[in-house]
Order: C-alpha cells, then sequence, then structure tokens
C-alpha cells in the first residue's frame, strides 16, 4: 500500500525527537511565565 | 514511542497539534486573568484620585 505523505518508521522517529524538543521548549517556558507571574501576584 | 506517528502527514499533525495548543492556552488565559484580576486591579490602581497628578 503507497504510503501517502505518511511518515515511515525512520521519519516517525526523527519527527518524535523534534516533537519532544518542541514539547519541553514549550512546558519550561510556561513555568518560567508562571513563575513570573506568582511573584507579581500569587493566585493562591 | 515513535510508533505513534507512522503512516501520518507530519504537516497534518503538526498543524492539528499548533492549533489544539494555541486555542487551550487562549481558553485558559480568560479564566488566569480572571484569577489574578487583570487588567481590572491595574485600571483601578491608575483611575482613582490618588493617581491623578494634573
Amino acid at each position: 500500500m503507497e504510503n501517502k505523505g505518511g511518515m515511515n518508521d525512520e521519519e516517525a522517529r526523527a519527527f518524535h525527537g523534534y516533537f519532544i524538543m518542541g514539547m519541553s521548549a514549550f512546558v519550561l517556558t510556561a513555568v518560567g511565565a508562571h513563575l513570573l507571574a506568582w511573584s507579581w501576584r500569587p493566585w493562591l | 514511542m515513535h510508533r505513534l506517528w507512522v503512516g501520518l502527514d507530519p504537516h497534518i499533525v503538526l498543524s492539528v497539534l499548533g492549533s489544539f495548543i494555541a486555542g487551550t492556552v487562549l481558553v485558559i488565559h480568560l479564566f488566569a486573568f480572571r484569577v489574578v484580576d487583570y487588567p481590572g486591579s491595574t485600571i483601578a490602581k491608575y483611575s482613582s484620585s490618588a493617581a491623578a497628578t494634573r
């Protein structure tokens, strides 16, 4: 079955690496933003 | 874990994922702004007579 546009196993492995890297950067940025917001106005 | 993506089109995966995260973050910020009472508290702070300098 011809895999139109879909990733094969090797491409999926590379994609997953970039996906984890991107999500980690997103989480780190969110943690930083929450620390700044907390220092400005603790909400609990 | 990477087998999750096998057979999927990366362009579609990234656009769906990006849109979902952006939309969710937007909604979460609505609650967050209400919790910290922003910009209400800032408006109150600077529209009081004490803040008036002229």
